[in-house]
This record gives structure tokens, sequence and C-alpha cells, in this order.
């Protein structure tokens, strides 16, 4: 049963990666490829990487979900929760607003900025636990809420310093977006973020006993401490290329990894590649949609989550109100 | 000895827990710690498990000192039920007792044949192949205890520690926990620690009793229903008053007076 699930899943993305690029303003025949030039250069430098990136940025975002959700022991707890996105919406905003604009191995000066932000704000979180000798999830999680709002009120004040034009592209920033021209982004994306998910991959099976409790994997022999920093490591580095490159995309790693929960019921090990697959198609989808909707226009792909997943998410809620899959501890 | 205590002390934020606890236990021996709520065991019991990092003093396990082992190495050695609580685990109940083979396991803790081979013995060992298919959300609070003590087993270890393992039970589940515990020992020799509250039988049920009182030992050692020095020992720890009963068929229990 288990086993036809995961084939499906398989299935069903290797055809949404297959399909998807295909639909949007110009429709592009699949026939008519190889000899009609600007269906086949849309396709190739613009809808095919931007697939990619989609589904990378999704699945992503949804396994770092997954492991915070284990981690902290908390539904709630997502890519987000330590502050991650504020810090990364602080680094482009400064970079906006200082008009650094150069590129780097084909990274814009934003990304570097929503990078070097990402791994500031974890960087505080876990500084802080480690000086205070508290690194319990619940002080972890407080204090990411405590930098995510720092960084969310200097953002603010980024925001009124700067003229009319700056905050536009802030404001336009923050909503997310996963245009793309070209493979550059992909490939340095799909670097960040196979290297991270291989790290996270490794960690599964302590997942499981993270999610029984510190003491009870402590006991089972799992090194508590090292297990949490290295996948902190892993989680910043996708999250941040991620947020880096298309925004802080929210949701995704919210509703994703408990879907995943209540579909498969499964260990880690199983939940983990599952993750990613769902928030890939997910992802994809709704990329796709915010392509088409209103086409020429294009929907912010951020508005097209929450806009499709709050519903869903609401209904998966209802359907299993009385089997939550981690308790709020 | 295969667990020495020596001098131990614990703070927690500057405040002392427990202080010059030392004690030597022997291999095969059982174990019941018992004290006033906020005593120090549950704290003392996470120590010895090697859950807390230990202020001065030391612990040695096996004649090395715990702190030494790698943490794989020492959960070969220690395995710990703690209090039941209402959490909701998404895993079966099968899925969960294979976690304890953790220790044991390699690359991805993918479990070999031996290790399904010792889970379903666990599973015999504390009638609990009933559950195994369950989902660890469905089951009741003895049952789950049932399931913890079963998930401690399949971990293998010589020594084995609970905390509280029977407060929370109706009888029937705290019979069938203490008989699962004796067979434990009969099978394995294992080394028994428990938290107790459960004085009426501590006597009958632990070859060794140690008393905690505000963070240090008042008594260590065996104690008889016997002698009215047990009523003693019991008065200064609880700072109650105890008697020795007797019922009609002979059976000698201590009772705390009303």
């Amino acid at each position: 049963m288990t086993f036809i699930k995961i084939i499906l899943l398989i299935a069903t993305a290797i055809l949404a990666l297959c399909i998807c690029p295909f639909l949007g303003m110009v429709p592009i025949s699949p026939f008519e490829l190889s000899h009609n030039a600007l269906q086949s250069n849309i396709f190739f430098s613009l809808r095919l990487p931007r697939a990619f990136t989609a589904f990378l940025a999704g699945g992503g975002l949804s396994l770092c979900g997954l492991v915070y959700q284990a981690m902290f022991r908390n539904p709630l707890a997502e890519p987000f929760t330590l502050g991650v996105a504020s810090g990364a919406s602080c680094g482009a905003a400064l970079t906006i607003l200082f008009g650094f604009s150069t590129t780097f191995l084909g990274i814009s000066g934003i990304a570097i900025g929503a990078f070097s932000g990402a791994f500031l704000a974890i960087f505080f979180v876990y500084g802080f636990s480690r000086i205070s000798k508290k690194t319990d999830s619940l002080t972890m999680l407080l204090a990411g809420i405590a930098v995510s709002f720092m960084f969310s009120s200097m953002l603010m004040f980024f925001q009124y310093l700067s003229d009319m034009h700056d905050s536009f592209q802030i404001v336009r920033w923050l909503m997310g977006g996963l245009e793309v021209f070209g493979y550059d982004t992909v490939v340095i994306m799909l670097i960040f973020i196979a290297l991270g998910s291989m790290t996270i991959f490794l960690k599964l099976p302590e997942l499981d006993h993270l999610l029984t409790g510190e003491d009870m994997a402590k006991s089972r022999g799992v090194s508590v401490t090292k297990t949490k920093a290295y996948l902190l490591f892993a989680t910043t580095l996708i999250v941040g290329i991620t947020v880096a490159n298309c925004g802080p995309i929210g949701f995704v790693g919210l509703i994703i990894p408990y879907f995943t929960r209540s579909y498969f019921n499964l260990n880690h090990r199983v939940l983990g590649p599952m993750s990613f697959c769902v928030g890939g198609i997910f992802l994809l989808i709704a990329d796709t949609f915010s392509r088409i909707i209103i086409a020429p226009t294009e929907i912010p792909v951020g508005v097209i989550t929450a806009l499709l997943g709050a519903p869903f998410f609401l209904r998966i809620l209802l359907s299993n109100k009385n089997q939550r899959h981690i308790d709020i501890f | 000895m295969l667990i020495d205590v020596n001098n131990l002390s614990f703070s927690y934020n500057h405040k002392p827990i427990l202080h010059g606890i030392s004690v030597g236990i022997n291999e095969g021996e059982q174990w019941a710690i018992i004290g006033k709520n906020g005593a120090g065991k549950s704290t003392l019991i996470k120590c010895l498990a090697g859950l807390e990092k230990i202020t001065s003093g030391s612990i040695a396990i096996a004649g090395k000192r715990i702190e030494i082992y790698h943490a794989k190495d020492i959960a070969k050695l220690i395995s710990y039920v703690p209090q039941v609580s209402g959490r909701n685990l998404p895993f079966s109940v099968f899925d969960y007792m294979m976690m304890g083979r953790f220790p044991y396991q390699g690359f991805m803790a993918i479990p070999s044949a031996q290790d399904k081979k010792i889970v379903r013995e666990s599973m015999q060992l504390t009638d609990t192949e009933e559950f195994a298919e369950r989902k660890m959300n469905t089951l009741s609070g003895g049952e789950l205890q049932r399931v913890f003590l079963a998930g401690a087993v399949a971990q293998k270890t010589p020594i084995l520690l609970l905390d509280e393992p029977t407060t929370f039970l109706d009888p029937f589940h705290q019979q069938l926990i203490i008989k699962t515990l004796e067979k434990i020992h009969t099978e394995f020799n294992t080394t028994i620690i428990a938290v107790t509250h459960d004085i009426s039988s501590v006597i009958d049920r632990y070859s060794n009793i140690l008393g905690l009182k505000d963070g240090t030992i008042l008594f260590s050692g065996k104690l008889s229903k016997e002698s009215s020095e047990s009523t003693e020992i019991y008065k200064k720890i609880f700072e109650v008053d105890f008697e020795i009963a007797e019922s009609k068929n002979g059976r000698k229990i201590i009772l705390q007076k009303i």
C-alpha cells in the first residue's frame, strides 16, 4: 500500500515536471518544439528552468519544515520559525537600499544579502542557545520568534527610510517569485539544496528519535546536540538559498509536511523524500496557476500558495481532528 | 561493580538538586529509589542514564566514566523508560520498538533480520505482540507503558532504568508491569533501578532500597518487613508515620498510619 503510494507520488512529480512547462500565456505544443524557434526558446530558457526552480524551492522548503517540526516537536514550526525569512528579507532590503547589485558567481547582490541575513538569524538563535546553555527545543523556538520580530522591525525601519522605488522593490521581493532566466540559478540552487538534503537524509532516522523527546533520543544513543547542529546548518543552507532566489515563499513548509505526515503516517526515512516530492509538486502547480490565472499578468507565487494552501489545510485539519501527528509539547 | 556513583552532585541553575550521592550497584541487583516529591529521584535516574551533566563527582559504568562513552555505546549498556506522558507519537508500535535497536544499527538505521528477530522476542517477553500493528496514539496509558518497556527490552542492555513505571496505572496494569520486570530480570539478569511510590510492596519487589531526602541519601541497602527499623527509616524519608500490619494469612505489609 505504502509502496504504491510512493510510486504514484514519484510518477506525479515527473508528470508535473513534464506538463507544467507547456502551460502558460504562450501555449507551447510538444510537437512544435523542435521546429519553432520562439517556442523552443521560451520553453528551454524560461519555462523549464522555472519549473525546476519551483520544484527545488518547494521540495527544499517542505523538507526543512518536516525537519523543524520533528526537531521542535511542534506542528507550528516551519522553515521560517527561527527568523530565517525575516533575516533574509532584512538582508535583501539592505542590499536594495544601498543599491548593491553586483553579481557574484551568477548570484545577484540581493540574493547574497538575503543569504547572509538568513545565516545571521540562525547564528543569533543558535549562539544564544549555546551561550545560555539552553539548547532545549522550546527555548530555541522562542529565541527564533524573538529574532524574527527583531529583524521584522528592522525591515520596517529600512522600508520607512527608503524612497518609493526602493520600497516597491522590497515589497515585490517579499511577495516571492520564481522568475528565472537560463540555468545559472537552477544550478546554484541544485548544488545547495542537494548538499543540504543529503545531510538531512542521512539524519532522518534521528528525526524519529527526536520526535519522541530529547531524553529518549539520548537514551537510544542519538548524539542530540550534534544532530541538531547538523540539521540546523543543512536547513539554513536550503532555506537560505531558496529565500535568496525566490523570496520568502510562505506556507509550503508548514502545510506540506503536515499533509505528508497525515497521508503517509510513517517514519522519517520515507517521509523525508516524500515531503520533498509533495512540496515540489505543490509549488510547481501553484506557480503554473500564478502564471495562467490572469495572464499576461503574473500573480506573485506567495499569494497563490497561501490562497490555495489555506483552505486545503483547513480541510485536512477537519478530516483528522482527533489525530494530530505531533503534539504541541 | 556495575554502577559506581561517587560523591555525585548536581545543580540546576545554581540550585543544588543532588549532593554527596555515593552508591555501588552490582550486576543483577534490583534497586528501588524512594523519596518525597522533589527529593531528586527523577534527577538521579536521569544522571545514571547519562542524560544530565553532573556538576561534580563521578558515575562509572562497568569501570569507565559515563561521559567518556560514545552516545551509541552507552545506549548499549543502559536503557531508560521515562514517566508515561500523553505523547502523540505517529509511529506504529513495531516501528517504535525497532527504534530501540538504534545503537546497534549503522547507515540510515536500516533494520537487519537480527533486529527484527530481537524486536519480536521483546514483544513476546512483554506480551505486546497484539499491539504490533497499532499506532502509538491509539494505546491506553497502561498499554503505552508496556510498549515503552518493550522498546527498552529490545535495546538489550544490562541496565534498565525506570521512572515511576507503575504510578499512573490501574492494579491490573501495575501487576502486569511488575511481572514483566521480574521476567526480564530472571531471563537476562538485568540490573533494574526504578523510581517508585509503591511503598507498601517495595520491600517485596526490590532487593535494595535507596531512600532520598532533599537530594541526599538517607538510606541505602536492604530493608526487612520483620523489624521496626523499616518503619523508622520510612518515617525519616517521608515525614509521616508507618506501621507493619499482618493479614490473616500471615502476609506482612508496611502501611501508612492514619
